[in-house]
């Protein structure tokens, strides 16, 4: 599904001495099965953004198009909200706290029986959902309370799978996970994007920012300041510390090669370091 | 989740700001005490209200709280208003003060509708006063007022140091707990939860899907919460020193002064009986 933000303002607190504008004449287009990341400093108005695309948050001016569904200040129809949430899954920041249930199984099936999912039925898409996820069968029945810290942030992204969203918005899924399991999630996203899923994604790791995104988007105090393809953003190395970006050790090694004189890498192809090594190798086979 | 606001302390730079919290703990009862105060007769009662009212309005004004942030207070208070009204109306009141027959076995006795007013005035105003206690006086302040009160009963070996820990902790996760239950709320409704309508049953899960989270976390944070402070070597037998201290000034005896005064008044009024409306009336005569 396609996302149209067009003209799009949020103020939180209107019209109070605590008025803050959070979002500031917002114009995007996140075309159908891209992998959008989000990038920008703290505060700089991610969340806000993402939260407009599920009517979480209803914009104070403008309007967000999600595939015929506008979410703008008259949206009062609430038909239109379910439908639109159950397209659109949202996974907050550390979002285990979601957890309720007695069992695995059942917590993950909530959402899609929300959605009017018969019991089987969401059954069904839960063990889907958690099989996706890498949750083992012999975990099903256990209290979500008891899992470890990983174990319960993949069961509530289980949950939001199992609604099988037509865009997966994720917020900082990767936060507080040790490296290894932050490396798991991100291939776990990136098959869930190869099925058909259109993903949006916000992140501080430049690596994978390189590595995934199909698209960038860097905010700065509630704007837009970019929009682009990943590697674009490292190109303009003045910027990199107004908009919180610690550029990737493959594109530095890459164009430190290219100051060298002896290389001509194409930093579009840099996408990590399997890729860095396949342009390497390429330039060494021409000598 | 960010309306609310009763009860928010509003930093401003006012004359009730700067007053002692021990006063502002002493005034507010005593104000609380003169609303359930009865005259010797309604006109009186009325007037009493109406020099309170004032009073209250003229506190409001000096300590910067808009009147609009108090009737969004009331609006909650309609329905008990009027149900008070239906509860007063049924049963049968002071026939002395008049009434209005409607049927030869049911009357609406005008008392019904005063002591209704009354309610209403009585809970305007002790909001308001309330308010004017909490937006002018930090949680701390408050809780170290509290304290202090509370020291004559260190005799009898009364934690006092511990419920007022407990009171100021209890203040200071408000605000954390509501950003918490905004952000479960808006989590579970991304699962398609929804806390607006649906059944009885459907209701019911929403809020199970909120108040379960919303344990787990508070009580995680309270044992984080214990552990920091236990890291730090926090001892409650231990004396303590304090970082602000409450220190009683010139202003502070002077609206001591004037309060007294004012609540002494009310007590003379009653017990002399008097009555203005047939004072004034003697004076005319």
């Amino acid at each position: 599904m396609p996302i149209v933000f067009s003209h799009l303002n949020y103020i939180y607190s209107s019209k109070t001495p605590l008025e803050f504008s959070a979002l500031k004449d917002i114009n995007l287009e996140i075309k159908d099965n891209s992998f959008t990341m989000i990038v920008g400093h703290t505060g700089s108005g991610k969340s806000t953004l993402v939260q407009q695309v599920n009517a979480l948050l209803i914009p104070t001016d403008g309007e967000v198009n999600v595939n015929g569904i506008i979410v703008d200040k008259n949206v009062k129809k609430l038909k239109n909200i379910k439908e639109l949430r159950k397209g659109v899954g949202l996974v907050f920041q550390f979002p285990e706290y979601q957890l309720f249930e007695d069992t695995v199984l059942k917590d993950v099936s909530f959402g899609p029986k929300n959605f009017g999912v018969s019991e089987e039925e969401s059954i069904k898409l839960a063990k889907e959902a958690l099989s996706l996820v890498g949750i083992q069968e012999d975990l099903f029945e256990r209290s979500p309370f008891e899992l470890s810290g990983g174990q319960k942030r993949r069961v509530a992204i289980a949950g939001i799978i199992a609604l099988n969203p037509k865009v997966l918005i994720l917020d900082e899924p990767t936060a507080g996970l040790d490296p290894q399991g932050s490396r798991e999630m991100m291939k776990l996203f990136s098959k869930i994007h190869e099925m058909g899923t259109t993903i949006v994604m916000i992140t501080h790791d430049m690596d994978n920012v390189l590595k995934y995104a199909s698209d960038v988007v860097v905010l700065v105090k509630g704007e837009v300041i970019k929009f682009c393809k990943p590697y674009e953003i490292f190109l303009d190395e003045d910027n990199f510390a107004k908009l919180s970006i610690e550029e990737p050790l493959v594109i530095k090694m890459a164009k430190k090669l290219n100051k060298s004189g002896k290389y001509h890498i194409q930093l579009d192809k840099v996408k990590d370091i399997d890729t860095l090594v396949e342009q390497i190798a390429k330039e060494v086979s021409y000598e | 989740m960010n309306n609310i606001t009763l009860g928010k302390y509003v930093p401003y730079n006012s004359f009730i700001h700067k007053l002692d919290p021990r006063f502002k703990i002493l005034a507010m009862i005593l104000l609380m005490v003169s609303v359930f105060l009865s005259f010797s007769s309604i006109w009186m009662n009325f007037i009493v209200y109406g020099v309170l009212l004032l009073f209250v309005f003229i506190l409001m004004k000096i300590s910067h709280i808009k009147i609009s942030a108090l009737f969004k207070q009331l609006k909650m208070m309609w329905f008990m208003i009027l149900f008070l009204l239906v509860i007063n109306m049924l049963v049968p009141g002071d026939p002395s003060l008049g009434f209005i027959e409607i049927t030869s076995s049911w009357k609406i006795y005008f008392s019904a509708i005063y002591n209704t007013i009354y309610i209403a005035l009585r809970l305007v105003i002790m909001i308001a006063v309330s308010m004017i206690l909490t937006s002018t006086t930090t949680p701390l302040q408050l809780t170290g007022a509290l304290e202090w009160y509370m020291y004559p009963l260190k005799v009898i070996h009364f934690p006092v140091h511990e419920i007022a820990m407990t009171i100021s902790l209890a203040l200071r996760f408000i605000p954390t707990i509501l950003e918490e239950t905004d952000k479960i709320m808006k989590a579970q409704a991304s699962r398609g939860v929804d806390f607006q309508r649906g059944k009885l049953k459907e209701k019911i899960r929403a809020v199970i899907s909120l108040i379960i989270p919303l344990f787990v976390s508070a009580f995680q944070r309270s044992e984080d919460l214990a552990n920091a402070m236990e890291a730090r070597g926090y001892n409650p037998q231990a004396k303590r020193t304090r970082y602000r201290i409450n220190k009683w000034r010139v202003r502070d005896t002077l609206s001591l002064l004037f309060m007294s005064l004012f609540f002494a008044g009310l007590i003379v009024l009653i017990v002399t009986k008097f009555d203005l409306v047939v004072w004034v009336g003697s004076l005319c005569a």
